[in-house]
């Protein structure tokens, strides 16, 4: 009885840490075969630039609201908090630093992801579920090659640029908030903002985004591409995807930031 | 390859997923320019016997020779040879819905053979009026069609390669009796132009009888009987007719 008991706990206790494992193997094939596949030909250029105006140029919009707002709430607190110790200087940096190092980057890539690494996981696992991958395979067609590797090269190409895009946009809410509505000299704050940039802040946010790129790609086809069961299955891949990219993207965050910024 | 390799020879074929095992010693042979037709219930393992063969599932154990050669266990770039002489109709059509009508019908000429589009469109236009389809449809979405017609493009994009074997994965699944057989017509025609050999799973029996050269029946994981459709109707294997019949009684039990 009581054996009975400790064997019913114990596997209660190694199933769900089997198939963690079982899935992080699964996971590491994957990415290895990903990249071993972005360095082999053939390459599919033509996927390459497609997924490049999806990922980029339609995120424009969303990533271009949620920086400047970013930006201009940044500027209300910083303002907020240092009003005692002549916050005009404080806000310029402080707006500059947040965007370049931190929103800019976590914001894109946590908006890019729930556009981008939902609607890849509903594509790839559709075409799983209804065979179109198999067909890719009788057709003599690398599934791999033709769906999983443009979506990665494109989401690590294109990231970086949609955060550059979020620094100015970012920046410039700042501005907006200091000049229109805390009622700063245009002149001193854009001084303080120029005098401020360094070179590592945007690098940073660059190699963040494209770190960022690749979760969001990786997600969004690993679990399009293992998904199973119809619609359900499709439904959870995109659930998934989104939320495994979304917490990989912080804890990443945090790694690099803390690589880089701790001396 | 002289005349007389079969296409195909299986044996002592084997596949097990976790602890059901789903073929347990298949052995088939499929003969230059035969139709061959697999039947057997739901969930008997005919998808997996194609897929099998196709390589898109690795078998446990047993051999699958193609033209004679041996395709279990090879590396990657002789696999490549050996499949890209297949082609599929898959169940649902299986159409990718991102690309037009006539770019699905030639996608392996574009992709593989590297056929410039324009070429590659009146090849499509060409298969499509092969299937009964007119140029009309070409430049539409696969989501436009009818389940007939979208079964009709993934015929014409099975045949686009030229394939020395096609297989067909419940050709007649979902559509109405007519247009069932107008399917049947045009798998025995265009499977007979480009001189391929057939293979095809279905529970249909009309179909069946019509395509077929000669029939197998799966049962739990073994061929359990094979002929032609003359000795089909000879035949006192209970399974066989109970199947044929489509009886709820007999030795099949269907669980519930």
């Amino acid at each position: 009885m009581f054996k009975k008991q400790i064997t019913n706990f114990l596997q209660a206790l190694g199933r769900p840490l089997a198939n963690f494992i079982k899935r992080l193997g699964e996971l590491s094939l994957f990415i290895a075969q990903s990249l071993y596949n972005c360095i082999t030909p053939p390459f599919y250029l033509k996927n390459l630039f497609k997924q490049m105006i999806d990922i980029g140029f339609y995120s424009l919009p969303v990533v271009a609201l949620t920086t400047v707002f970013a930006g201009m709430v940044i500027a209300l607190q910083t303002n907020a908090g240092f009003s005692s110790y002549g916050a005009e200087s404080a806000v310029a940096t402080v707006v500059l630093i947040a965007v370049t190092r931190e929103l800019a980057p976590v914001f894109s890539g946590l908006m890019v992801a729930g556009r981008i690494g939902a609607a890849m996981a509903a594509e790839i696992g559709t075409m799983r579920v209804t065979e179109q991958i198999d067909a890719l395979s009788t057709l003599s067609t690398n599934p791999f090659k033709y769906l999983v590797t443009p979506r990665l090269l494109a989401g690590i190409l294109v990231l970086p640029l949609l955060v550059l895009v979020g620094d100015v946009i970012g920046i410039f809410g700042g501005y907006t908030v200091a000049i229109y509505q805390l009622d700063y000299n245009a002149a001193n704050y854009i001084n303080a903002t120029i005098n401020e940039l360094q070179s590592i802040d945007i690098i940073t946010g660059l190699v963040k985004g494209a770190f960022f790129g690749f979760i969001i790609a990786l997600m969004g086809c690993y679990n399009g591409y293992k998904s199973k069961g119809g619609a359900q299955g499709v439904g959870n891949a995109t659930t998934n995807a989104v939320v495994a990219s979304s917490i990989l993207i912080l804890i990443c965050n945090y790694i690099i930031t803390g690589m880089i910024f701790t001396k | 390859m002289d005349k007389k390799t079969p296409r195909i020879v299986i044996k002592n074929l084997h596949k097990a997923f976790g602890s059901k095992i789903v073929l347990d010693g298949v052995d088939l042979e499929v003969a230059q320019g035969e139709s061959l037709v697999v039947i057997g219930g739901s969930g008997t393992g005919k998808s997996v016997l194609i897929k099998c063969i196709q390589g898109l599932i690795t078998p446990d154990d047993g051999s699958i020779k193609i033209n004679g050669k041996e395709s279990v266990g090879i590396d990657k770039k002789e696999a490549e040879v050996l499949y890209s002489k297949m082609g599929m109709l898959f169940q649902g059509g299986a159409l990718f819905d991102s690309l037009s009508v006539w770019e699905n019908v030639s996608f392996g000429l574009i992709e593989n053979q590297k056929m410039p589009r324009k070429q590659a469109k009146k090849q499509a236009i060409k298969y499509l009026k092969q299937v009964g389809l007119s140029a009309d449809v070409a430049d539409l979405s696969p989501s436009e069609l009818s389940g007939g017609m979208q079964k009709r493009v993934g015929l014409a994009r099975a045949i686009a390669t030229q394939p020395e074997i096609i297989f067909f994965d419940e050709p007649t699944t979902g559509l109405d009796p007519i247009m069932a057989d107008v399917i049947n017509d045009l798998i025995i025609s265009s499977v007979k132009n480009i001189g391929a050999s057939a293979l095809t799973i279905t529970h249909d029996m009309a179909s069946a009888r019509k395509i077929a050269d000669r029939i197998a029946m799966l049962y739990k994981g073994k061929i359990i009987w094979q002929g032609t459709v003359e000795e089909l109707d000879k035949t006192d294997n209970p399974y066989v007719l109970q199947f044929v019949n489509g009886s709820s009684q007999g030795p099949i039990k269907v669980e519930i």
